[in-house]
């Protein structure tokens, strides 16, 4: 297809998710709202500003409909809509709803290893609780995440349903893949900027959350492209997202939060980053061995 | 695949469904934005009430409504699946005219279910973010979550009902089905009226059953996370069973 056109529903689209999300988040700062999850005045919000993620699913189906583009629920430039566990593609639905379990419990691993104290067996037991009840903590996240995960497919069906396939055709893979990771970060700056993910205190705020937001979203991005390219289709995406927003990692009932609240930024980063990168590494491999 | 999931939106009449579905919506997110301002503009409005019920209880028994509704709508679909390919003629017929597999075919219509009982819990989940969001009224706060689990109860409840249902329905045949169903209603009933009968129906109010709630968190915690696994298992069960009668030729 041509590019300019793609280029130009890209753009509207871009256009639209922005615009959309920016526009609701602002209504919310402009009203004093920060994302305190002490405070429970911003608590009862934070659900309602979440809703924000719905904004890229509503930009794709209005693209579609102002550049009569086909709004065929799934095959070529489809929506990517339909589900198909033919030929093993069930695996990677396994693999979407679990590889979340696998690295936030690798990257909390590393953080405890490398932080003295930061490992506690006794906070269970001191609420009342048997360690042994820890393993709740992933099946709820998988639970949770697969069921009521409307508001990750909302980003998924906007980011890797339509926003992807645009980026590679116009500029390749792996360029894609960065680019898109850097729109799907600065997408969520209105939000890092009043205390998203990373809080309010930190050196460089907000700036160095912008980018470090950048730098997951295309960590991630990655993970989330290549289980939709490998079934053709937005939802293990979505129970991927979907999951790994539920924070699974079991080792996260036995960190001490006071400790926890003194481990540098960028130690927690590193500790993030690294399974990630491990994780998209293989992938990359394991696609250029069936490929070769 | 994507084509049979496509033909079961068409058996089910998808399009009027999916109109009928987002105007309800639309309708009760408009009504809980201008409730607030309908009320305070009535000058002799009980306004403590009219602010009670505007915040919180006419959109909780709405999202219920609204999930029982669409949650019926749900349970109802294997007899119009399974109907519909039979009006053109045996279902083994018709499917070995598809360049699809019996597993294919069998696995759409339990996908198609699960896509629409998924898309129903969501849009009650949205209903539900919204509406407790801006609930203000420290009352009515307790009634939301009793409403949340109602609403994950009956979601869990209409994927069991349509596992035994679509499950009765490919494995036994449409009139063996329908009596399946027709002796789950019967016994959904009979242990209703049980309960009003037998049961200890005069101490039943909504603030025994918020007490109960709060004082069984823990309990309750473990059912809704086991319970999605323990449904969806039986549902795969279900498909699984389907697939076994549907090689017998059963169907």
């Amino acid at each position: 297809m041509d590019k300019k056109v793609q280029l130009k529903r890209l753009i509207i689209f871009l256009v639209l998710a922005f615009g959309l999300a920016w526009g609701y988040e602002f209504i919310f700062i402009g009203n004093g709202f920060v994302w305190d999850v002490k405070d429970p005045d911003s608590v009862r919000l934070i659900s309602l500003v979440s809703l924000v993620m719905l904004a890229p699913a509503i930009a794709h189906v209005l693209t579609r409909v102002f550049t009569k583009e086909s709004l065929k629920p799934a095959g070529k430039d489809s929506m990517m809509l339909g589900i198909n566990i033919d030929n093993g593609k069930w695996k990677v639905f396994l693999f979407a709803i679990l590889i979340p379990l696998a690295y936030s419990a690798s990257a909390d691993l590393l953080l405890c290893l490398t932080t003295r104290g930061l490992f506690d067996t006794s906070i269970l037991p001191d609420s009342g609780m048997p360690n042994s009840m820890a393993i709740l903590i992933p099946v709820s996240a998988v639970s949770n995440g697969v069921i009521i995960s409307f508001a990750a497919f909302g980003e998924e069906f906007g980011w890797r349903a339509y926003m992807m396939p645009k980026l590679k055709a116009l500029m390749g893979r792996y360029p894609a893949l960065i680019v898109g990771g850097v729109i799907w970060g600065l997408w969520h700056a209105p939000l890092t900027c009043i205390g998203h993910n990373f809080g309010t205190d930190y050196p460089g705020f907000p700036y160095v959350g912008i980018m470090l937001m950048c730098l997951y979203c295309i960590l991630l991005g990655g993970i989330l492209t290549y289980v939709t390219e490998k079934t053709g289709s937005v939802w293990p995406a979505a129970f991927l997202h979907g999951v790994n927003n539920a924070s699974p990692s079991i080792l996260a009932a036995f960190m001490n939060a006071e400790k926890l609240s003194q481990v540098s930024l960028f130690k927690q980063i590193v500790c993030m980053v690294i399974p990630f990168v491990l994780i998209c590494l293989i992938l990359e491999l394991r696609g250029r061995k069936k490929l070769m | 695949m994507s084509g049979l999931l496509y033909k079961d939106f068409i058996s089910v009449k998808g399009k009027k469904l999916t109109i009928t579905f987002l105007v309800i919506f639309a309708v009760m997110i408009a009504v809980r934005i201008l409730m607030p301002y309908i009320f305070s503009s009535l000058p002799d409005a009980d306004l403590d009430m009219g602010d009670m019920m505007a915040d919180g209880l006419y959109w909780i028994i709405g999202m219920l409504l609204f999930t029982m509704m669409f949650g019926t709508v749900i349970c109802s679909c294997p007899t119009k699946l399974v109907e519909d390919d039979k009006t053109r003629g045996r279902v083994i017929d018709y499917y070995s005219s598809l360049p699809v597999t019996k597993k294919q075919y069998i696995a759409s219509h339990y996908i198609f279910i699960g896509i629409m009982a998924y898309v129903v819990f969501s849009f009650s989940m949205i209903w539900y973010v919204i509406g407790s969001s801006l609930c203000r009224t420290e009352q009515i706060k307790p009634l939301w979550n009793i409403a949340q689990l109602v609403v994950f109860s009956f979601a869990l409840f209409s994927i069991l009902c349509a596992a035994i249902d679509l499950g009765a329905f490919i494995s036994l045949g449409s009139s063996k089905g329908k009596a399946v169903r027709v002796a789950m209603i019967m016994l959904l009933c009979t242990a209703i009226l049980w309960y009003f009968f037998f049961g200890d129906v005069k101490d039943v109010s909504l603030e025994i059953i918020a007490n109960w709630i709060m004082a069984h968190q823990f309990e309750l915690s473990l059912v809704e996370v086991t319970g999605p696994f323990i449904v969806l298992s039986i549902y795969y069960l279900s498909y699984r069973i389907s697939c076994h009668f549907c090689d017998k030729g059963a169907y």
